[in-house]
């Protein structure tokens, strides 16, 4: 790998059962980039299939790419991919980190980590440049993220980077996460690094990392680069109307105007108008774009005027421009003993305030129990399923089952009437949690639901630690609930298992946000209809898919938009295509449902396989790709080959916009293969004489997207209000289908199922994947590389 | 890979300046050979040199002037660290942008130190200090350019350190540096690093250029935190970051003796 720039030519292999540390060629993973890609890979040749996410066998693959260091926009992301825990058969997944970890681990002369086996005892691994050592983590274990970080970080020094799990990792929750630099988590791995025995891996990184262009090149590239870019999600036009600005949006994360400050920094900071490049201003200095960081106030965009008093700066991850975590000073919050510092951003800034009520007395209730929520839950490194496993909570906390519904779920007669919290948590369960045996209200006041109802944050302070001790550990504050511990920890798709009232209204209730098998929606029908539907069906947990999403929110016209979506995917620029030149977004709010499209269905790939490429290069999906941009000199067109160059320049193996589209496709298409050979272990289990079908096994979504809510081929058949031709609007099942969630006359998102049949033909198409099964042809895996797969799974293969 | 720049990114473009920096150094280096125990003043290297001063004979350079005295700086990169969002962009672009490569441990901006626990460091506490794991106050430590007597330029024992117009920068003249190291342990604020092992082949010191009065770190700033101004002496009102061996302090007064 010597004559490229971006890799640094060594991949660490950690083996904790023997001790063993070895280095490896990064080379026989080119074709893969790194990140996510590596990860599939070595999972591929080294996890068989009947291996669980615990077992020592399994791998967790801390994965950084090419681009991770190389201070191109963005590129401070980590891929950690692994048998996924929340799965519910602990299917190939993986969870994503930004901060500093994963340059400074480039830095330290490494292409990525490969973890297996198991210590004897807790251990953590430093690794200070080449010297890599296993070191001892009795002291570590028990203590939070921060406390484990700060002893790691004395003992190597302030300037090191460290990931670490916390209690709910340690204890085996399914939601768990790793967390480097405070507050940026890799969801989901936590309990595989917990099972392990490994609590942390700090890197301390001095060496250098080549740049194969010139340098005068690369730094005009940069700021080439950074001129297309808008704010976070890429949104590329102001949510305000300015001066300088043709249009505005009132839904964009460019926030920035004058009169909004950075309410908390000191002094206070005005963000101001923060212009594109073409509107200089005096004030910038020396150009627009040394205003980029202001652009992003997510403390204003997500919690209005007091989220803006509280901000103390926008931050974020190595080399990334866009910034969006927001740092907040809130000091309430010394007042139950936390800090009054925090950060996060998005759904990050509320894993544990679905659990609970705001004060609507408070102006500050909101930003309070959110930071509250990141300060327990940063720490503890409990992880939110992107909110579904909250809004499970929230519906088993709160919703009296029908006698329908009781019947119809085969449940006992007796549920009905009551919540699923006081069907199956047993009453001393329910006494310590709302001070009576059945949980009836008025709660005793002090009890955490009582406290959680009244929007005390301070219920938090109770609840996460109680659900990181998964059940399983001497519980913490002397309360006893496993059940409830256990029930939360495991994660909706487990707990589906169990209490099959959640899989239902996983699948039944929009506001479960679920787009399949107990996966949380992100970004799904929201998204451009069938274009996020058919992104959520193909991961193994929520797709976690922005690369529509910054489309859909970008800010522009929503005829501009079709028209710039038009140009990439129906014009032969992508490998990604519709001849026909259909069109391709709609916005139902606006056109109401519209049918699926080849062109819908080449976006459709397109943003899957980008995914995949910026989780293996690595870089943000949050806000990248740039496929428009705020120019009006452009037009407000970006440019879709800006990956490529980037990879061209940083490595020197130039490629360009197709070859890297074909090489994410061989990464996308690895991770299909992958996850069938173990789906197809776990069919084969229950019938030998039954082989996956990816089509109709995993390519699913969730009955409340349609129209009927079931049909003899996909659709569930039992269930209130179920059955096929059922109307879904009215099934009168007001609580799956609460009135809220069905107003969808003229705005309509439902689906047909036949549409969305048609749209899974058309993106397998794309993808060169079968139509009656969804896997990828022999004439595929031959184009991409990938012979190898079909000779390990020849059955499988159509 | 001409095509890939736009109208917008060719008039953003400015000149990155290493290239003239490296220039200058090496133009004045060669005049320098007809200066032999003459100021410098007003030919572009503005400084008072004297021959044989601390030089060793292992540099090879104990038969050329060194500079002793030298004028203050011109401009300076001044830090706001309510502004840092932390991106280290600008360690990036400083050695990316000069050298060709990525290596933060070696940039003339300092960021990654005092990112998570602050310019104290974790030892001192971290919840209510400094940094990402703290209130999240950030410092950006850049080179205060010092005026006479320049710890770095002084406590070279190779005269490696010299001062070049426009901006008189204290810039590392790389054909006389061996690597060593002491200007390292002699800045009270830890501005200089190494980019190899102490004395191994190839080890250079960096330290900051000023960018020939551009500084990348300036323009790659995405907060408006860095700025470039007219110098100012810094030294006498921002906290030492590291104390400088006696061994070190001895050897700069004894040059100090030359004229003191």
């Amino acid at each position: 790998m010597a004559q490229y720039g971006g890799w640094t030519g060594k991949i660490l292999r950690v083996d904790l059962s023997t001790g063993a540390i070895t280095s490896e060629d990064t080379s026989k993973y080119k074709d893969y980039l790194g990140g996510t890609g590596l990860g599939y890979k070595v999972l591929w040749d080294e996890v068989p299939p009947g291996t669980k996410a615990w077992d020592p066998a399994n791998r967790i693959i801390f994965g950084v790419g090419p681009l991770t260091g190389s201070g191109a926009p963005c590129s401070g992301r980590v891929s950690v991919t692994t048998l996924w825990p929340a799965h519910k058969d602990e299917l190939p997944g993986s969870g994503h980190m930004g901060g500093h970890w994963g340059p400074e681990l480039k830095y330290a002369g490494w292409d990525s980590i490969i973890v297996q086996g198991k210590a004897a005892t807790p251990v953590w691994i430093k690794i200070v440049d080449d010297k890599v050592t296993i070191e001892d983590a009795a002291r570590l274990w028990g203590n939070g993220i921060y406390r484990a970080t700060e002893e790691i970080c004395t003992n190597m020094g302030s300037s090191a980077h460290v990931a670490s799990i916390g209690q709910a990792g340690e204890n085996l929750c399914r939601l768990s996460c790793v967390i480097c630099d405070r507050s940026h988590s890799a969801g989901g791995a936590g309990s595989v690094m917990g099972s392990k025995n490994l609590k942390a891996i700090g890197v301390l990184g001095t060496g250098s990392l080549k740049i194969a262009a010139d340098k005068k090149v690369w730094a005009d590239y940069n700021k080439h680069y950074l001129s297309m870019m808008g704010a976070n999600n890429q949104m590329v036009v102001p949510r305000t109307k300015q001066p300088w600005a043709e249009y505005n949006n009132s839904g964009s994360r460019w926030t920035a105007d004058k009169g909004i400050f950075w309410g908390a920094a000191t002094p206070p900071v005005e963000t101001g108008y923060c212009t594109d490049v073409e509107h200089p201003l005096p004030v910038d200095c020396p150009s627009p774009l040394n205003k980029m960081g202001l652009r992003t106030h997510k403390g204003y965009g997500d919690f209005g005027v007091p989220g803006a008093m509280h901000t103390v700066k926008m931050n974020g991850c190595h080399a990334c421009p866009i910034r969006c975590h927001i740092a907040t000073d809130i000091p309430a919050l010394e007042e139950y003993g936390v800090s009054r510092y925090n950060q996060n951003t998005c759904i990050g800034n509320s894993i544990a305030t679905g659990l609970m009520s705001t004060n609507a007395a408070n102006p500050d209730s909101s930003i309070t129990n959110a930071y509250m929520s990141n300060a327990l839950c940063d720490d503890f490194g409990f992880w939110s399923d992107y909110s579904l496993y909250s809004a499970d909570y929230k519906w088993a906390y709160t919703h009296v089952m029908t006698a329908l519904e009781v019947a119809a779920l085969g449940l006992p007669a007796g549920y009905a009437g009551k919540t699923p919290f006081q069907n199956r948590l047993p009453a001393a369960e329910l006494t310590i949690l709302s001070g009576n045996a059945t949980a009836t209200k008025p709660y005793t006041a002090g009890t955490p639901f009582a406290k959680a109802d009244a929007g005390d944050p301070s219920a938090l302070q109770v609840l996460v630690p109680l659900i990181s001790s998964n059940g399983l550990y001497p519980v913490l504050n002397g309360l006893k609930t496993p059940v409830f511990a256990q029930a939360v920890a495991m994660g909706p798709a487990w707990l589906a298992k169990q209490w099959p009232e959640i899989g239902y209204f996983n699948d039944h209730g929009k506001s479960a946000s679920s787009a399949k098998m107990n996966h949380a929606k992100h970004h799904g029908v929201e998204s451009f209809g069938q274009i996020g539907v058919l992104n959520g069906m193909l991961w193994n947990r929520d797709s976690q898919n922005h690369t529509h999403q910054n489309i859909v929110g970008c800010g522009l016209p929503t005829a501009l938009i079709n028209t710039i979506m038009k140009e990439l995917f129906t014009t032969g620029k992508s490998i990604f295509n519709d001849p026909t030149g259909s069109d391709i977004t709609f916005v139902s709010a606006e056109t109401g449902y519209h049918s699926v499209t080849p062109g819908m269905a080449a976006m459709t790939a397109a943003a899957a396989v980008y995914l995949e490429l910026y989780n293996s290069l690595t870089v943000c999906n949050y806000t990248l790709p740039v496929w428009v941009s705020p120019l009006k000199s452009l037009t407000y067109r970006g440019d879709a080959s800006l990956d490529a160059q980037t990879y061209s320049l940083v490595t020197g193996d130039t490629i360009d916009q197709k070859g890297l589209e074909t090489v994410g496709l061989r990464i996308l298409t690895l991770f299909r293969a992958l996850t069938a050979r173990y789906m197809d272990y776990v069919i084969k289990k229950t019938d030998a004489s039954k082989k996956v079908n990816m089509r109709t096994d995993h390519d699913q979504v969730n009955d409340w997207h349609f129209e009927k809510v079931g049909d003899a081929v996909t659709g569930p058949l039992t269930g209130p209000g179920t059955g096929p031709g059922t109307d879904n609007v009215s099934t009168g099942n007001t609580d799956a289908y609460p009135a809220t969630d069905v107003a969808f006359t003229g705005t309509t998102q439902l689906m047909t199922r036949a549409d969305i049949d048609l749209g899974r033909d058309l993106l397998y198409a794309q993808f060169g994947w079968d139509k009656a099964t969804g896997m990828p042809t022999a004439a595929t895996l031959t184009k991409l590389g990938l012979d190898y797969v079909k000779a390990a799974i020849p059955t499988l293969i159509p | 890979m001409k095509e890939i720049f736009t109208a917008v990114a060719r008039e953003l473009k400015k000149d990155a300046s290493t290239d003239e920096v490296t220039a200058l150094i090496r133009k004045h280096f060669t005049r320098r050979q007809f200066l032999v125990g003459s100021s410098a003043l007003g030919l572009g290297v503005a400084t008072f040199s004297i021959l044989g001063c601390g030089a060793s004979g292992a540099g090879g350079a104990s038969e050329t002037p060194r500079q002793v005295f030298v004028a203050n700086a011109l401009g300076m990169v001044v830090a706001e660290p309510t502004l840092c969002v932390g991106c280290r962009r600008c360690e990036a672009a400083c050695v990316a942008y000069n050298q060709g490569f990525v290596q933060p441990s070696i940039s003339n901006v300092k960021v990654n130190r005092n990112l998570l626990f602050g310019v104290l460091g974790v030892t001192k506490g971290f919840q209510r200090g400094d940094g990402d794991y703290g209130n999240f106050r950030v410092v950006q430590d850049t080179c205060r350019q010092c005026p006479h007597p320049v710890p770095c330029q002084l406590a070279c024992p190779h005269g490696a350190i010299e001062v070049i117009a426009p901006v008189n920068a204290r810039v590392v003249n790389i054909d006389k540096c061996v690597g060593c190291g002491i200007c390292v342990a002699a800045c009270p604020w830890a501005m200089t690093s190494l980019n190899g092992p102490v004395n191994a082949k190839g080890t250079k010191s960096n330290k900051c250029t000023l960018c020939n009065g551009n500084p990348e770190c300036v323009q790659a700033c995405p907060a408006g935190a860095l700025k470039y101004m007219a110098w100012s002496d810094k030294t006498k009102d921002i906290p030492a970051r590291q104390v400088v061996p006696a061994s070190i302090q001895l050897a700069v007064a004894d040059s100090c003796a030359k004229c003191h």
